[in-house]
């Protein structure tokens, strides 16, 4: 599943997917996996996500059932 | 002593391999991330994989009178094989180069290493000598064999470069 949250918090901050993944020291291509919903990150590069993007894990990756 | 000349070439490479690396590591520390670790692990299998399988084919061809290599030349076919393809699908899914690393040396690096390889398998031709009996032996096919493979991996590497921007 595509994860849209993320993908509007790193809008809203004018981040491209570069810039996001240059501050989670992580590939480009990892970033835009996560938002697509083709990789599940671990819970230290959610962290690193949340930091960057100034949102909590709830926020960004948790999703009611 | 074609024996103890190969020793000599491999001990070679390899010294020049390792301060290479000491050398990039230098320069750059990278690392790959998590997603391309769980990659890179996925094409180790699968490169292992089709390394036995080609290696357990090889053994039952060496058999056959019509088959056109020698088993020396077979095995490191195996080899290369199996090592494309771990790099192939390392490099479709975007698992080949660590983060921000700019591919661009390393493609200058394949083609002058596929150019290095192309002159003797040419000049053999040239010269009618590349079969040896009938067969393509480790001797006359090493080289031509290598450079098949650096140019199937220049070829994704090309393709990856020019296919794969998929930022939104």
């Amino acid at each position: 599943m595509k994860n849209l949250r993320m993908k509007a918090a790193r809008a809203a901050k004018d981040l491209s997917q570069q810039q996001l993944a240059e501050l989670c020291d992580v590939s480009r291509q990892t970033i835009n996996a996560i938002e697509k919903g083709d990789y599940n990150p671990t819970i230290s590069l959610c962290r690193a996500i949340c930091q960057a993007l100034d949102k909590t894990l709830d926020e960004l990756f948790w999703e009611e059932s | 002593m074609e024996n103890m000349s190969l020793i000599v070439i491999f001990i070679a490479v390899l010294l020049f391999a390792a301060f290479f690396r000491m050398g990039l590591r230098k320069s750059y520390t990278g690392h790959y991330d998590e997603r391309q670790l769980l990659v890179r692990g996925k094409a180790n299998q699968y490169g292992f994989t089709v390394t036995i399988l080609c290696t357990l084919a090889g053994i039952f061809l060496l058999e056959a009178p019509w088959y056109p290599l020698d088993a020396q030349l077979t095995m490191l076919l195996c080899v290369l094989v199996g090592i494309a393809v771990h790099l192939v699908y390392c490099i479709f899914h975007d698992a080949y180069y660590f983060p921000n690393q700019k591919p661009g040396r390393y493609i200058v690096i394949v083609v002058l290493a596929l150019l290095c390889n192309l002159p003797a398998p040419i000049a053999r031709l040239y010269e009618g000598s590349l079969l040896d009996g009938g067969r393509l032996t480790y001797w006359t096919g090493a080289n031509l064999a290598a450079a098949v493979f650096l140019a199937v991996i220049l070829l994704a590497l090309l393709i990856r470069r020019f296919t794969g921007r998929d930022e939104e």
